[in-house]
């Protein structure tokens, strides 16, 4: 795997997820991300009733990111890995990114009304900021950065059912394909087109 | 197959806070009454026939965009950073940067205008600033509609938000702009008729209560295109995909609906019009003054234009549901 | 356990997680894997996947499992015997039982046939809810889709009659041939982390380590590998009666300080209460536990986290709360579910004033004045420690190999002989060579190894046994045949020897008795001998459908003590009171009353959610973890909500006739209107604590230790009952009524 080409990516996997919140606890944990703040959070449809399934929605680190489009200061940037980062420096808490996000990864602190809401904050991929790999400021500013130290974001690395997979593009395209194998039809790959689109945006 | 369902991702931002609804029905209106004044201007002629009205409109442009700016801005989690966007703003693809230029562009012309009708410095320079001011009225309230559906845009043609479809909120916001402008203008002139005898300021301001009825009118027939034009787009939306079929669900009969046909429909369109024909009857068929029913109007039109923007922004938080695989029994 | 013990001889899973990924069909009753097992589902999700594996969640609730089942069947609480026995009905009347299985390695099948007879489709319909069509196309499904696995837990045995219920579980599994090959077995998920490793070490109260029971011949083994003469054991006890004579359980210790002595299988009250890692929460009968709690003399309550116990009881005084170290903090060898062994490293020193529970029990040895002999086998390793314990927080490494090592050198019942502290080491490091789906180590130094050496492994070149009772693989690979546990002849002159070509491939192809003396000669000359002969040191000898020396033999229905159906409680009761169980009498007749039915009409179940453990005065400190689960609830169905004018969110009142006397007992929690239970049926978690009766307690905690989140415990309102056999707490089935608060 050559770093240059390394493109990250997230696999959903609808059909694994079983909801059981390690994820979430993981990432919060490992980030430190405040109170009221969920950079990944496990949605659940059908409740109870036959058809229940679970899908847990970090930032998928879009491809042609929509959020990168419309941020107007250009605080959200993607990283040659495909990372898709905000600075928070910049940012001015718009919430426009929010409302491109097919996802609803973009996260923002709780306020008052009138008061200041503070800068948003999403999944890194665990991949820090762009600030020094390592820095105090980047860890308070956004957390650990695991892939600077070689290792898989966290959610992913805890994920019980191995539903929720994050690597490299084609390491990840692997295990879509040995699970659609395996089942005969449908991957469960919730939100991957709309993330990984082949086709061209516009 | 399983059964598609909405999945609301999004935690309200913009729709939990009253800034983002405000600044748009404020901005919208600003553009409105921009426009106006500049149109009464250049069609009062040499005789300045409408001044009154020109000059109301203009004057009311300003506290009308100060506050919807102050509440655009107060809306970001950095404000500091917002204020200084000339600086921060670098990319030109996303509608905030555009509107940002925009509100930049319409804020001096609004100032100009105000001024120089207070200083009465004469046609020609009036007449420049009005030329000028009708594209950015129109742009304004048009940006306001963009800046909701150029995410979409923007994004790539990628349609997370159905209600939130460029082919149709610029333009609505657009029409709904001239009418809440239109009413603010007539409000305040009816107001300021009111009062006319009481000084030299009111004095020169004399005769716009006759502006008044005119106004209701042409707002009448800017109600019906904007009723039309929800219309079509409601009709575009029952017949639309998932997303589509999901956003009308909900704006007609699910949680919205109260707000969409109480807030939207009676209030900016039926009512108002309703009243129209109510006071036309009054006044040119039995001949009574109906003044009091212009107020009730005007307020009407202004409320429901506030509600309408409510109802899109919080409508922006149904998202086209990311449809599940298939499910197989395996 | 002691329903699986009772039927092949170990009280144990006989398969693996891990081998679910060679199952066919996956049987999920009465256990929710997706919150209490989340990571088994890993296996369960791939034979669904790679084998097309079919599904079965058999639960009361649409558990977030029973949402992956391709089969969902929801069976009234209490109610699991009717539905097996209508499967082998089925699976009989239709010629799909395995005969071989069944003449050569089982033991009065004839019994079991005249008891399911009586269970035809629509008597089991009428008392389990489950249509007849269903119970067919499950049966037909665990028929045509073979090997498969049957996988319970607490939903199948905390029910007055959970040992009869797991042996039939054992018995759908020996009629359908799944016992002994890989993707089959009898998989019960055991629950805390090493609890099978507390089990085999002689956690219960009527058996030392290895399950050798406490007899004289069990206390005489024992002492000689304690190096300590019997008479000095038998001069620590009352009386060799007492020696000999089961103590309390967890379940019902409280009873020894409440009752009249009169009524005790001894003397005296209990006067004090130790609690090491125990959180007085999880136990049913709240009221009773608060009121002992009240009564004892001293209580201390070893844990790492302030739990429950230290604000239950209303008293000032004689309540100590000591710091326990947690896992992080120790060296230790831990047992899970598989029978695997794994070492484990310790992180940090213990911090602040936390001792290990090694220390602390050193240290109370020394305190009674025996730790000479308690710390005998801790030999070389013992040097660098002072003389005395009371400053001692942590041991070094290798006492703790010791400890492992003496385990070892006794353990011989179970072959807990191979799995030595080296091994362990050694498989820690190597842990990448081992295969997923067969726990097998391909190449390295541990090549051949089973991960985890599960037991038994009877030398230290034996690699363990992940399967057991599977006889197409010799001895010393780990082939096994049923143990050969209760002599070679039943009662009624039958054999209980397998039948020849039927034991352990490389050996004598026959049934044969348990090597003598095997369990008890510590030079393990006889184990050797068997090993030389390819024969299996505890025999290959018959599974039971008839366990004639405990109650109910052959398992038949009995309705849970607190039924909802007067009718079939007249049909099928409980059963007789009895005297003396565990040292306190134990009622089931006297306590089975037919018009609680009418006033408490709804059947009350309890359980677990992913997010929080046991009593969780950890989980429930943990901000993250409140912050996804913060409050007590109780699951109701919409339609008995609204029958009660309640909706989601509200708070309402649980009353149930929880105390023995019939005194209602009630809680205060809110309402969790969904459709994982059926309109009969409420569900409560049973992980909170620090709220009783409506009244919190948070303000007696010690300063700074309160959880950020109490509530109300379920098993305020859990009802009485217990296990015929091992004392469990019928806290799966009960009677409640609701009312909006
Ligand atoms: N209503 C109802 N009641 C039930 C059940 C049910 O299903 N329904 N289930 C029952 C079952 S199966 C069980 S197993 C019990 C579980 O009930 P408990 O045994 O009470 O379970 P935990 O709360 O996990 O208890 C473990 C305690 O040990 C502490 N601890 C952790 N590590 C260490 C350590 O290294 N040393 C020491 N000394 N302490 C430590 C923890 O902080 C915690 O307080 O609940 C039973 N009660
Ligand atoms: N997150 C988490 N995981 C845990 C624990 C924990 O506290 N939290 N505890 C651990 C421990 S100690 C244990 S013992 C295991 C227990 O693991 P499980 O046995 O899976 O736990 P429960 O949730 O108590 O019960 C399982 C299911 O039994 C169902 N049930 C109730 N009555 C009946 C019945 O009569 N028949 C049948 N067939 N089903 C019935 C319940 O609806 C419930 O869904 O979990 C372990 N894992
Ligand atoms: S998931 Fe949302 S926030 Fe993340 S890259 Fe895609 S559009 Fe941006
Ligand atoms: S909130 Fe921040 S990151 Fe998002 S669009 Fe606005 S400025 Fe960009
Ligand atoms: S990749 Fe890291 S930051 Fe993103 S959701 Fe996973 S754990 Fe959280
Ligand atoms: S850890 Fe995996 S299984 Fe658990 S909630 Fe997250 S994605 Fe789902
Ligand atoms: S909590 Fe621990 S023991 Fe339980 S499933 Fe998760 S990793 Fe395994
Ligand atoms: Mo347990």
């Amino acid at each position: 795997m050559a770093l240059t080409t390394a493109r990250m990516k997230f696999y959903i996997d609808a059909k694994r997820c079983i909801e059981c919140g390690g994820c979430e606890v993981a990432c919060k944990n490992e980030n430190n991300v405040p109170q009221g703040i969920a950079r990944i959070r496990v949605v659940t449809v059908n409740e109870g009733q036959p058809g229940e399934t679970n899908i847990a929605v970090p930032c998928m680190h879009c491809s042609k990111a929509p959020c990168v489009a419309v941020c107007p200061v250009d605080a959200l940037y993607t990283r040659p890995d495909g990372i898709v980062h905000v600075n928070k420096e910049t940012c001015i808490g718009c919430g426009y990114c929010l409302y491109a996000c097919p996802f609803g990864a973009p996260q923002f602190p709780k306020g008052e009304p009138f008061g200041a809401r503070g800068v948003m904050d999403k999944c890194t991929y665990c991949a820090g900021g762009p600030d020094e790999p390592f820095s105090e400021k980047e860890r308070r500013f956004y957390g650990s950065n695991r892939i600077a130290e070689g290792k898989l974001p966290m959610c992913a690395s805890v994920c019980s059912t191995k539903a929720l997979v994050a690597g490299d593009a084609e390491e990840v395209a692997k295990v879509v394909r040995a699970r659609a194998v395996a089942r005969g039809s449908g991957v469960g790959a919730w939100g991957w087109e709309t993330a990984y689109p082949t086709g061209p945006r516009l | 197959m399983q059964p598609m369902e909405p999945i609301v991702l999004v935690t309200s931002k913009w729709g939990a806070s009253f800034n983002i609804p405000w600044y748009l029905f404020l901005g919208g209106m600003a553009g409105g009454t921009l426009v106006i004044a500049a149109l009464a201007d250049l069609l009062g002629g040499k005789r300045e026939q409408y001044q009154a009205l020109s000059r109301i409109a203009a004057y009311i442009t300003l506290p009308i965009i100060i506050v919807g700016g102050l509440a655009l801005t107060f809306h970001l989690g950095k404000p500091e950073r917002g204020i200084l966007f000339p600086i921060f703003m670098s990319n030109y693809r996303s509608w905030l940067t555009i509107g940002g230029w925009i509100i930049a562009a319409f804020f001096p012309l609004a100032v100009a205008y105000a001024v120089l009708w207070y200083f009465r410095t004469g046609r020609a320079p009036r007449l420049i600033v009005a030329i000028l001011s009708i594209p950015a009225g129109i742009g304004i309230a048009l940006y306001t509609g963009f800046l909701l559906s150029g995410s979409w845009q923007l994004s790539g043609g990628y349609w997370f938000s159905p209600l939130w479809d460029t082919r149709y909120i610029p333009v609505l916001f657009l029409i709904s702009g001239l009418s809440t402008g239109l009413a603010a203008c007539g409000l305040v002139a009816l107001a300021v008729d009111h009062f006319r005898h009481s000084g030299v300021v009111w004095g020169e301001l004399g005769g716009a209560g006759e502006t008044a009825g005119t106004l209701s009118l042409i707002d009448t027939l800017v109600i019906i295109a904007e009723a039309s034009w929800i219309y079509l787009m409601l009709a575009a939306f029952a017949a639309g995909d998932v997303g589509q079929k999901l956003v009308y669900g909900i704006l007609t009969k699910g949680d919205l609906a109260p707000w969409f046909w109480w807030g939207v429909v009676a209030l900016a369109l039926a009512l108002p019009f309703l009243a129209s024909l109510v006071e036309v009857l009054l006044v040119k068929v039995l001949r009574v003054p109906a003044d009091w029913l212009l107020y009730v109007k005007f307020l009407m039109v202004l409320a429901g234009g506030l509600l309408l923007r409510y109802v899109i922004v919080w409508g922006g938080e149904i998202r086209k549901p990311l449809p599940f695989p298939p499910f197989n029994v395996y | 356990m002691a329903g699986l013990a009772q039927v092949f001889g170990f009280g144990a899973m006989t398969n693996h997680q891990n081998d679910i990924r060679n199952s066919r069909s996956v049987m999920i009753i009465g256990m929710n894997p997706a919150e209490n097992h989340p990571i088994s589902m890993q296996h369960i999700l791939t034979a669904k996947e790679v084998n097309r594996a079919v599904i079965i969640s058999v639960d009361p609730r649409f558990t977030k499992t029973s949402a992956f089942a391709n089969i969902y069947c929801r069976l009234r609480s209490g109610t699991d015997i009717p539905f097996i026995y209508g499967l082998i009905n089925i699976i009989l009347a239709n010629g799909w039982e395995d005969k071989k299985m069944v003449n050569e390695r089982t033991y009065d099948f004839e019994a079991l046939k005249a008891e399911v007879a009586k269970f035809d489709a629509a008597t089991v319909a009428d008392i389990t809810g489950v249509s007849k069509e269903q119970l067919f196309q499950v049966a037909k499904a665990m028929a045509d889709n073979r090997p498969g696995t049957v996988i319970w837990a607490m939903g199948g045995t905390q029910h007055s009659n959970g040992t009869a219920v797991v042996r039939t579980y054992c018995h759908l599994q020996l009629v359908l041939g799944n016992m002994g090959r890989p993707g089959g077995g009898c998989d019960v998920f055991r629950g805390h982390d090493s609890i099978q490793g507390v089990t085999d070490i002689g956690g219960g109260p009527e058996t030392l380590p290895g399950y050798y029971g406490i007899a004289e011949t069990a206390w005489k083994h024992w002492s000689k590998v304690w190096d300590v003469p019997y008479e000095w054991m038998l001069s620590r006890f009352k009386s060799k009666e007492m020696m000999e004579k089961p103590g309390f359980t967890v379940a019902r210790w409280y009873e020894g300080v409440l009752l009249d002595p009169k009524e005790l299988g001894q003397d005296t009250n209990i006067k004090a209460v130790f609690f090491m890692g125990h959180s007085t929460n999880s136990m049913s009968q709240m009221d009773r536990v608060k009121r002992a709690l009240e009564k004892v003399e001293l209580i201390v309550d070893f844990d790492p986290f302030v739990t429950n116990t230290a604000v239950l009881p209303d008293r000032t005084d004689g309540i100590y709360v000591m710091p326990a170290a947690t896992n992080y903090e120790q060296w230790c060898s831990s047992t899970n579910t598989n029978r695997d062994l794994q070492w484990r490293q310790r992180v940090v020193d213990p911090v602040f004033e936390a001792r290990t529970d090694l220390a602390i029990l050193i240290d109370l040895a020394e305190r009674l004045g025996f730790k000479k002999q308690f710390i005998k086998n801790m030999k070389g390793s013992w040097k660098g420690v002072p003389a005395s314990m009371k400053e001692v927080k942590a041991l070094p490494e290798q006492t703790i190999d010791d400890v492992l090592r003496e385990v070892n050198m006794g353990t011989l019942s179970i072959g807990y002989i191979g799995q030595t502290p080296e091994r362990l080491k050694r498989q820690q490091q190597w842990a990448h060579v081992f295969d997923i789906k067969t726990k097998k180590a391909v190449g390295g130094p541990v090549d051949g190894e089973q991960w985890g050496l599960p037991w038994p492994c009877w030398h230290d070149k034996h690699p363990g046994t992940s399967i057991l009772y599977r006889t197409d693989i010799p001895v010393a690979q780990g082939g096994s045949g049923f143990r050969a546990l209760w002599g070679p002849k039943a009662p009624d002159g039958q054999t209980m020897l397998a039948a020849e070509g039927s034991a352990p491939a490389g050996g004598p192809n026959a049934g044969y008795p348990a090597q003598k003396e095997y369990a008890t000669d510590l030079t393990r000359g006889a184990i050797k001998e068997a090993m030389a002969e390819g024969r299996h040191p505890y025999g290959n000898g018959r599974a039971r459908f008839n366990s004639w020396n405990i109650p109910d033999p052959v398992p038949t229905h009995r309705e849970p003590i607190h039924s909802p159906r007067p009718d079939l409680i007249a049909k099928w009761p409980t059963y007789d009171d009895v005297k003396e169980h565990y040292r306190v009498p134990q009622p089931y007749k006297s306590m089975q009353k037919p018009e609680w039915a009418k006033q408490y009409p709804i059947v009350l179940t309890t359980g677990r959610i992913v997010e929080l453990e046991g009593g969780s005065a950890a989980e429930r400190a943990d901000w993250w973890l409140v912050e996804l689960n913060p409050e007590m609830y109780v699951e109701i169905h919409p339609k008995l909500a609204n029958d009660h004018g309640i909706k989601n969110g509200d708070w309402v009142w649980i009353e149930s006739p929880e105390d023995m006397d019939g005194k209602p007992s009630r809680i205060k929690v809110k309402a969790k209107v969904t459709k994982r239970v059926g309109p009969d049926t409420v569900f409560l978690p049973y992980h909170w604590g620090g709220v009783f009766e409506g009244k919190s307690l948070a303000s007696k905690y010690p300063e700074g230790t309160a959880p950020y989140s109490v509530g109300e415990s379920a098993n305020t309102v859990t009802n009485y009952g217990y296990d015929r056999v091992t004392q469990m707490q019928e806290t799966k089935t009960g009677l409640c009524r609701i009312k909006k608060a």
